[in-house]
């Protein structure tokens, strides 16, 4: 023990704190050691930062290569979730086993709004369980965020499922989201985004909600809007004709920041990631759907 | 008079009777009123009656908690959150070196705890050597903390450091592992020998199942993530003034 303290003195000196729980349980309690034991030398240095972390897993479970590649913003800490083709892990502890990158369960959990696998939402359960026993053991808080690093060539509707299973299983509110990405020259980025509650989403026509809503597929995109003003369908099936047809909506609705995209079962999430980077330059508040009903009402 | 004196007379006859019945039946094993486990499993038990009684001394505050500690330490660093890691691991080492917060963290533990456990009808079921169990987690935390790029940075002789400690302080103890009916369903108790003195030093409600522990079922997350030692049961965070709802937590005017 006094090795020990000898060793992280100078964290001990900078960190040490009064105890704030109280001691009801105990009878009088042992001495605090004294502070002033010699430190010969200091190993522990600085740990790296949550990206390399997430790098490291990401390199030894399925290579950086395959993670999509686009510009984004710095990563936050959070649970990271690793998404192959055959396996998925939670943080470094392997939950699942994938076909193609297809989820072999078919049994739906009822409390996403079966948009995810049961076996998924029981994984992701059990995990935030054991964050928050660890919270209460280890003084840190409950992650508010998760970071999904998946294969470029995995489908979007399993990026979906995961993203849902773990949304809905976390206790007090669904985390911020985020698609990690390999950004050339500046490491791992992310992408933040949301996804459309489980069930749907009713607004009040009082709220002055657009609904922009982008459908997309392999064939191409097709933008529209529930609010009936809107009152029509954009097509492009190129990215420069994609951003054109946003500049001109942002143009009529300079206000609004949300659009939902709504991928078809061709879209890989490499695709997604492309299609990310291009919609956030005039809406970024990106939202993704897994075909839920939107109704302005 | 007579009366009392009869009685007296079959009383001393009984007590007669008693002493021969006992001294003809001197191989018979008579049961304790303890139970039979072995002495770490009674320890183990005992203390979790301590706490269901609610008593003020069931953490003793004369025991040397580090041991547990340094294991519990390397439990975690093989199997707890990498970014809890990342967040509190210096505090959380910084605190380890001081007695007072080391056994102010299990007090807080079994304070946690205390009204669950009351009516958890727990149970031990088995309990495993601190010693191997030690090297174990080592050896995991070690592993792990080289294949996420953590050991590097100087962790791998704080690892060291912690498994001696734990060796030093928990050697012939053992991890006592408690079932329980109802939240929060797993306990584990660890317990240290001091010359044949068997001490509870430490006491958590998981543990991983490269150490032992399961995984929980659907119905027991379920419960423990409502119950009220982890404090989230009903609770909700204020939402962003104006938001969409939890789900999309931005102002409703840029939907």
């Amino acid at each position: 023990m006094t090795r020990l303290r000898a060793i992280l003195l100078p964290v001990l000196v900078a960190l040490l704190a009064v105890p704030s729980t109280s001691a009801v349980l105990a009878a009088p309690t042992p001495k605090a050691p004294a502070v002033d034991d010699p430190a010969p030398n200091q190993t522990f240095e600085r740990l790296p930062g949550f990206s390399s972390v997430v790098l490291s897993h990401v390199g030894q479970t399925m290579s950086l290569d395959v993670l999509p590649a686009a510009n984004g913003f710095p990563l936050e800490p959070g649970l990271f979730v690793t998404i192959a083709l055959d396996r998925m892990w939670a943080a470094d502890r392997e939950i699942a086993t994938l076909s193609d990158g297809r989820i072999n369960d078919t049994v739906a959990a009822q409390e996403c709004g079966n948009v995810c696998p049961a076996s998924l939402y029981d994984a992701f359960q059990a995990e935030w369980l054991a964050l928050a026993i660890e919270s209460t053991q280890r003084v840190v808080e409950i992650p508010g965020n998760v970071v999904l690093a998946a294969h470029g060539r995995l489908p979007v509707s399993t990026l979906l499922a995961t993203a849902y299973a773990v949304t809905s299983s976390r206790p007090l509110r669904p985390p911020s989201l985020s698609l990690v990405l390999a950004s050339p020259g500046r490491g791992l980025r992310g992408q933040p985004f949301f996804v459309i509650p489980p069930e749907g989403l009713r607004v009040n026509q009082g709220a002055a909600a657009l609904g922009l809503q982008l459908r997309f597929g392999r064939g191409g995109v097709s933008l529209s809007a529930e609010d009936p003003a809107f009152n029509r369908e954009l097509r492009a099936t190129n990215s420069s004709a994609l951003r054109t047809v946003l500049r001109e909506v942002k143009k009529r609705y300079p206000g609004k920041q949300a659009i939902i995209l709504i991928p078809d079962e061709t879209v890989t999430v490499a695709d997604l990631a492309q299609l990310m980077v291009a919609v956030r330059a005039e809406f970024p508040r990106i939202v993704l759907s897994a075909g839920q009903d939107l109704v302005l009402q | 008079m007579l009366p009392v004196v009869r009685q007296r007379a079959c009383a001393v006859t009984l007590l007669v009777l008693m002493a021969t019945a006992v001294s003809c039946d001197r191989g018979r094993i008579v049961k304790s009123s303890l139970p039979d486990e072995e002495p770490p499993r009674r320890a183990a038990e005992s203390f979790v009656h301590c706490v269901e009684a609610g008593t003020s001394d069931c953490v003793a505050p004369g025991e040397n908690h580090a041991g547990w500690d340094a294991l519990h330490l390397l439990l975690w660093l093989a199997s707890g959150s990498p970014v809890g890691i990342l967040e509190v691991l210096p505090e959380q080492l910084a605190a380890h070196g001081d007695p007072l917060r080391v056994q102010s963290a299990f007090v807080g533990e079994v304070q946690r705890y205390a009204t669950a456990l009351r009516g958890a009808e727990c149970e031990s079921t088995s309990s495993q050597a601190a010693g191997p169990l030690i090297e174990q987690a080592a050896i995991a935390a070690k592993s792990r903390l080289d294949r996420l790029g953590m050991a590097r940075t100087g962790l791998t002789k704080v690892i060291a450091d912690l498994r001696a400690e734990a060796h030093e302080h928990l050697d012939g103890g053992h991890l006592v592992r408690l079932d329980c009916r109802y939240d929060p369903y797993r306990v584990y108790v660890a317990t240290a020998d001091d010359d044949g003195r068997i001490a509870v030093v430490g006491m958590t409600t998981v543990l991983a199942p490269q150490f032992g522990g399961d995984s929980p079922s659907r119905r027991d997350v379920d419960v423990r993530l409502s119950s009220t030692p982890l404090g989230l049961g009903g609770a909700s965070l204020p939402l962003v003034e104006g938001a969409v709802n939890e789900w999309l937590p931005f102002g409703v005017e840029e939907l």
